[in-house]
C-alpha cells in the first residue's frame, strides 16, 4: 500500500495552508466569505482558461499556450476581485459590525492586507486543491509511478511544487492588492512576470524526447527561491521588518490588537 | 508521454468535470498497466469441498517473479525476500508439484501462467498434463464399494494429478496476450526484479502485479444456496449456482404414447457432449469429447438415410441417440437422465397420444457409448464391457463384440476387445448399470489400458494434437473442405457404428451403402474445433442466429444451469437434420408443430447458399431431436436443493460460485521503496507540525510583527468611520 506516500504528499501540500486557515481565518465569518468567493474567482479563471484550451484545437498539446493564458487569467480574475472586494467594503464593513462598537471600523476592513491575505490564501487552496487531488486521489492503491518510466520522485514533487503555489497566491495577493492600492505599477508587473516565470518553470517537470528524466530540482529550486523573495515583498509591504521580528522574538508583551 | 505538468492537471481535472472527452492522461494510467489477455481459475463447490481460486476482495498483491528453470522456482522459494510474489510460470512448470511446494512456501500470492498456443518457445507443450484426478468420477461411478473400486486394476487418467480439485486460497490466471506477457516479462520481471547473476535480490523498487478474482461462494454448494435464499433484501445476490445444462437426444422410430413399445427394444447410443479445464472459456475438449460427438452424429447421419427401412419393419429394434451434458462433472446428465426413466419423465413428463412413448430402463435393448476416440492405441479402438454385469449376461455381449468386430473389419477400423476382468472407463453407461447391472453395454474408446489422451479434461486437449489441424500448404479459406487424418479415420469409425447400430435394431447385415459422409466428419471437426462461422452451422440455423455465430469455438463446459449452451443447441439442430425429415411446402413462418402433436418438433433451417446466388435453400426440419434436463436429481428445476435425493449423496452436487463483474482483473505497477515512503510521511508530519506552530505563534505575534502597518492604518483608522 502507498497509504504512508499518500498521507505524506498530503500533509507536505496541504499541512501548512491547514494551519494558515485554522488559526487565521476559521475564526472569522467575514474572512471564510472572502477565502471562498477569492477561490471562486480563481475558479472562474479556470473555466475560461479551459475553455479557451478547448476551442483551439489544433494547440491542445501545447501546453505552453495553455499555461500562458491561464496565467494571464488568474492575474486578470486577481484584479477584477480586488476590484470587487473594493467595491464591497461599505457592505462588509456593515455586515461584520456589531452593535456596540458601531463606530469602529474593523481591523478586517481598516488594514487592508488582511482581506489581500485571505484572497491570496484563497487562490493558493483552490490551486493547490485543483493541482494535487487527482494525483492524490490516484495514489490511494497499491502502486506507485514508474512503470512507464516515470520518477519516482513525482508524487513528492508535486506536493512541493503545490505548497510553493499555495504560498506564491498568497504572497500574490498581498503584494497586488497593495499595488493597486498605492498605483505601484512595478510591483503588479513584478507580480505578474513572477507568476509566469513559476509556471514555464513547471515545463521543465515533462519528459520529452530529448531528456528521459524530469528536471524536478530545476523547477522546485528557482520555484522556492522566487517563493521566498515573494514571501519578504510581502511581509515588508504587510508591515512587517526584520526589527519587528526581534521584537517578537524577544517576547515583549504584544497587544492583540491586529489579526485576532 | 509528460510526466507532470501543473497547468496539464489544472486543465485535465476540469475536462473531467465536464465529462469533456479531451486527451487529458490521469495519472491512474502512468501507475497500472492493465492485463487483458487472462482467463481465471474460479472457484467450484460440490456437497462437501469448495475447490478452485479465489482471491482477497481487492485482489492479491505480490512482487513479479518470472520462474522459466527450476533454478528459478528455487530462488523464490530460498531466497525471495520480498514475499509475497506472484509467480510468473511457463506451462512446463505449472505441473503439481511446483504448485504444491508454492502454496506450502506461504510465500506466494498468486501464480500466472503463459498460455500462448503460436510461441513455442514461451508455451512448450508439456508431455503430459490433466488437471482430472488420476482416477476421474470415481465417486459417482457403478464401482464404489466393489472389488473394482479406487482403480486398482488400471489408473485411467494416469497423468492426473487432481489440481483442479484442489482449493487455493490465491488466484490462477492463465495469460494469452502475446504482447502483454513480453511486456511483463521485459519491462517489468527483467528491469526491475530479476535477480543479480549471483542470485543477491533487486532492490526497490520492484515490479509487482495484483491478481483479482474475486469469488462469492463458499464452503460447499449447500451452504452457498442457503445463503442465496435466505435474503432480506430488494436487491438479492446470488452466491452460486448448480451446473447443468440440457442433454441432447432423438428416436429413429419415433414411437408414440399410445403404440406398442415393448421392453428391450430401444438401443441407446450414447456420447459424452463435456469436458472441462482449470480455466473459465478455455474447453478446446478435441479429443474428449469431440471426436467421440463428430463421429456419433456421423453415424446419425448415415442411419439417418435408411430410417424409413427401420421404420418399416415391425420387429426392429428403435435406436435413440443420447448426447449428455455434465458429464465431467459426476454424471450430471446421464444420472439425470436415468433418474427420469425410472419414473416415467423421460423425454418428458407427460402422457397422451401426441407425445412420445416414455423410455424406461426396462426399454433398453444395448447400450453403445462412444467415449474418446482420436488418439488411438496401437491404431486400433477398443471395447470396453462391465465385468460385472458380464458375468450374467455374458451371451449379449458376446454377441454384441462379434458384431462390432465384425463391422469393424467391413470399414477398415482395427476394433479389439480389452481384458475382460478390466472395468469399465469412466463412463456415462456407468450411471446406467449402477441402477440396471444387466443392461448389454459396450464402450468403445482409443485406450486399451490408460487414457491415452495426456491431455484428458485441459486447456491443451488441442485440435493439433488430434491430427486434426492443417498442414501449412493449405491456405485458411480451403480449411473448411480440407479432409485431415483424423478426419479420416473418425469418418471410418462413424461408418462402423452406424453399420453396427443398423445391424443390433434390424438384426440383419446393413446394405453396403450405409457409410458415413467423410465431407460431414471434415465439416463438423472444422466446426467445432475451428470455428462455428462456418457455413454447416449457418445451415442449419436460423438467419438470425447464424448472423450471432462467434467466430472463436464454442466452451464445452457445461456451465450453469441458468445457461444455456452453444453446444447443446448446435448439437440438437445437427440430429435434428440428421435423423429428421424434409417436410415440402413449409416456409419458415409455418414451420411449427401443428396443433398438439408433441412427438415432433419442427425445426426452421436457412439451408446450404443458392449456387451463385447470396440467397439460401430453406428447409423446414421435422424430427424427434430434442432436449431434455441434464440437472442433477440432487438441485431442482429453480436452482434449490432437492432435499431426498441431496441426503442420498448419489446424485452429482457441482455448483459453480459467481462473481461480480468487476472481480477478475490484472494489473501491473511499481511498488515503492518502503523507506521512501517512510521519508515522505516524515517529511509530511514534521511539515504539518511546524507550520502549526508557526502559524499559531504569527497569529499571536501578529500586532508585533507588523507593528509598521499599525502605526501607518491607525492614523486613517478614524477617517472610516461611517458618517
Amino acid at each position: 500500500m502507498t497509504v504512508m506516500e499518500f498521507f505524506g504528499c498530503t500533509f507536505i501540500a496541504f499541512g501548512p495552508p491547514l494551519g494558515l486557515f485554522i488559526f487565521t481565518i476559521a475564526r472569522d465569518p467575514l474572512r471564510i466569505i472572502v477565502l471562498i468567493a477569492s477561490a471562486f474567482f480563481w475558479l472562474l479563471s479556470l473555466l475560461i482558461s479551459s475553455i479557451l484550451w478547448y476551442a483551439v484545437v489544433p494547440l491542445r498539446q501545447e501546453l505552453a499556450f495553455g499555461l500562458v493564458f491561464s496565467v494571464l487569467f488568474q492575474e486578470t480574475f486577481r484584479f477584477l476581485f480586488y476590484k470587487l472586494l473594493r467595491k464591497a467594503d461599505r457592505g462588509l464593513q456593515q455586515v461584520s459590525q456589531t452593535g456596540q462598537n458601531a463606530n469602529v471600523a474593523p481591523k478586517d476592513i481598516s488594514n487592508k492586507h488582511i482581506m489581500a491575505y485571505v484572497s491570496g490564501l484563497g487562490f493558493g487552496i483552490i490551486c493547490g486543491a485543483f493541482s494535487l487531488v487527482n494525483v492524490l486521489a490516484d495514489m490511494w492503491g497499491p502502486g506507485t509511478i514508474g512503470i512507464k518510466g516515470d520518477s519516482q520522485y513525482f508524487f513528492v514533487a508535486s506536493a512541493f511544487l503545490t505548497l510553493c503555489f499555495v504560498f506564491l497566491h498568497t504572497f500574490w495577493g498581498v503584494i497586488f492588492f497593495n499595488a493597486w492600492d498605492k498605483r505601484h505599477y512595478p510591483l503588479i508587473a513584478v507580480v505578474l512576470c513572477s507568476h509566469m516565470l513559476v509556471s514555464c518553470l513547471t515545463l521543465l517537470n515533462q519528459r520529452t524526447s530529448y531528456r528521459s528524466e524530469p528536471l524536478y530540482l530545476a523547477s522546485i529550486i528557482p520555484a522556492y527561491v522566487i517563493m521566498f523573495t515573494m514571501a519578504v515583498i510581502a511581509f515588508y509591504t504587510a508591515g512587517g521588518s526584520f526589527r519587528n521580528i526581534m521584537t517578537a522574538v524577544s517576547c515583549k508583551k504584544s497587544s492583540n490588537y491586529i489579526v485576532d | 508521454m509528460k510526466t507532470r505538468n501543473y497547468h496539464l492537471i489544472l486543465l485535465s481535472s476540469f475536462c473531467i468535470l465536464c465529462h469533456f472527452q479531451g486527451k487529458a492522461v490521469r495519472t491512474k494510467n502512468k501507475i497500472y498497466i492493465s492485463i487483458d489477455g487472462r482467463s481465471s481459475c474460479f472457484r467450484r463447490l460440490n456437497a462437501t469441498h469448495q475447490i478452485g481460486c479465489t482471491s482477497e476482495p481487492n485482489g492479491n498483491v505480490g512482487v513479479v517473479h518470472h520462474i522459466s528453470t527450476e533454478d528459478d522456482l528455487n530462488w523464490l522459494l530460498d531466497k525471495g525476500p520480498h514475499a509475497p510474489y506472484a509467480a510468473l510460470m511457463h506451462s512446463t512448470n505449472f505441473i503439481m508439484d511446483n504448485v504444491l511446494r508454492l502454496k506450502n512456501s506461504g510465500k506466494i500470492n498468486g501464480i500466472m501462467v503463459i498460455h500462448l498456443l503460436e510461441n513455442k518457445t514461451l508455451t512448450e507443450i508439456p508431455p503430459a498434463f490433466s488437471p482430472d484426478k488420476s482416477c476421474p468420477l470415481e465417486q459417482y461411478g457403478m464401482y464404489q464399494g466393489t472389488n473394482y473400486s479406487g482403480c486398482h486394476s488400471v489408473k485411467w487418467n494416469a497423468d492426473g494429478h487432481g489440481m483442479m480439485f484442489e482449493d487455493f486460497d490465491f488466484p490462477i490466471f492463465i495469460l494469452t496476450n502475446q504482447s502483454e506477457v513480453e511486456f511483463m516479462i521485459e519491462e517489468c520481471y527483467r528491469k526491475f526484479n530479476q535477480p543479480y547473476s549471483d542470485g543477491n535480490p533487486r532492490g526497490y523498487p520492484l515490479c509487482a502485479v495484483e491478481l483479482k478474482d474475486r469469488m462469492d461462494a463458499a464452503k460447499d454448494s449447500e451452504t452457498c444456496i442457503r445463503r442465496t435464499n435466505h435474503q432480506q433484501n430488494l436487491n438479492p445476490d446470488k452466491y452460486c449456482d448448480p451446473l447443468g445444462d440440457l442433454n441432447v437426444y432423438a428416436t429413429i422410430k419415433a414411437v408414440n404414447n399410445t403404440s406398442a413399445y415393448p421392453a428391450k427394444s430401444v438401443i441407446v447410443a450414447a456420447a459424452r457432449m463435456d469436458s472441462f479445464s482449470m480455466f473459465d472459456n478455455v474447453y478446446p475438449s478435441a479429443d474428449n469429447h469431440v471426436s467421440g460427438i463428430v463421429a456419433l452424429l456421423a453415424a446419425a447421419e448415415a442411419l439417418g438415410k435408411f430410417k424409413d427401412k427401420i421404420k418399416g419393419s415391425i420387429s426392429s429394434k428403435d435406436i435413440l441417440f443420447t448426447f449428455l451434458n455434465g458429464e465431467a462433472f459426476d454424471y450430471i446428465g446421464s444420472s439425470r437422465l436415468v433418474y427420469d426413466m425410472q419414473r416415467n419423465q423421460f423425454p418428458l413428463p407427460f402422457s397422451g397420444a401426441t407425445y412420445l412413448h416414455p423410455v424406461t430402463l426396462d426399454h433398453i435393448s444395448h447400450f453403445v457409448e462412444v467415449n474418446q476416440l482420436a488418439y488411438r492405441d496401437d491404431n486400433k479402438l477398443w471395447i470396453h464391457t462391465d465385468p460385472i454385469s458380464r458375468k450374467n449376461i455374458s451371451v449379449e455381449i458376446d454377441s454384441m463384440i462379434e458384431t462390432l468386430k465384425a463391422c469393424g473389419n467391413k470399414s477398415q477400423v482395427g476394433i479389439e476387445e480389452v481384458d475382460q476382468s478390466q472395468p469399465l472407463p469412466p463412463a456415462s453407461v456407468q450411471s446406467f448399470l449402477k441402477e440396471k447391472l444387466f443392461i448389454p453395454a459396450v464402450v468403445i474408446s482409443d485406450h486399451r489400458r490408460e487414457f491415452t489422451n495426456k491431455y484428458y479434461n485441459s486447456r491443451f486437449d488441442l485440435v493439433s494434437q488430434i491430427n486434426a489441424s492443417y498442414p501449412e500448404n493449405v491456405n485458411q479459406s480451403d480449411w473448411y473442405d480440407y479432409v485431415t487424418v483424423q478426419a479420416q479415420q473418425l469418418t471410418k469409425v462413424s461408418t462402423m457404428l452406424a453399420r453396427f447400430l443398423y445391424n443390433l435394431s434390424m438384426a440383419d447385415s446393413p446394405p453396403d451403402n450405409l457409410s458415413a459422409s467423410k465431407k460431414s466428419v471434415t465439416h463438423m471437426l472444422y466446426c467445432f474445433l475451428i470455428s462455428p462461422q462456418c457455413e454447416l452451422f449457418k445451415e442449419i440455423l436460423t438467419a438470425d442466429f447464424s448472423k450471432d455465430l462467434s467466430a472463436a469455438p464454442y466452451p464445452f463446459y457445461v456451465g450453469v444451469t441458468i445457461v444455456n449452451n452453444h453446444i447443446t443447441t448446435l448439437i440438437e439442430k445437427l440430429l435434428g437434420l440428421y435423423v429428421g425429415y424434409k417436410m415440402d411446402n413449409y416456409t419458415s413462418d409455418n414451420c411449427v408443430q401443428p396443433g398438439s402433436d408433441k412427438v415432433y418438433q419442427y425445426m426452421w433451417m436457412q439451408g446450404p447458399l443458392l449456387e451463385n446466388s447470396t440467397s439460401r435453400d430453406g428447409k423446414c426440419i421435422r424430427t424427434t431431436s430434442n432436449t431434455s434436463l441434464a440437472v442433477s436429481p440432487a438441485f431442482t428445476a429453480d436452482g434449490n436443493i432437492d432435499e431426498n435425493n441431496w441426503r442420498s449423496g448419489r446424485y452429482s452436487a457441482w455448483a459453480e460460485s459467481s462473481w461480480a463483474a468487476d472481480a477478475i482483473s490484472i494489473r501491473l505497477f511499481l511498488i515503492p521503496n518502503p523507506q521512501l515512503e517512510i521519508v515522505t510521511l516524515v517529511i509530511g508530519m514534521v511539515i504539518l507540525i511546524l507550520s502549526f506552530i508557526l502559524c499559531f505563534i504569527f497569529n499571536k505575534k501578529a500586532s508585533v510583527i507588523f507593528a509598521n502597518n499599525v502605526a501607518e492604518n491607525s492614523s486613517s483608522t478614524t477617517s472610516h468611520v461611517p458618517s
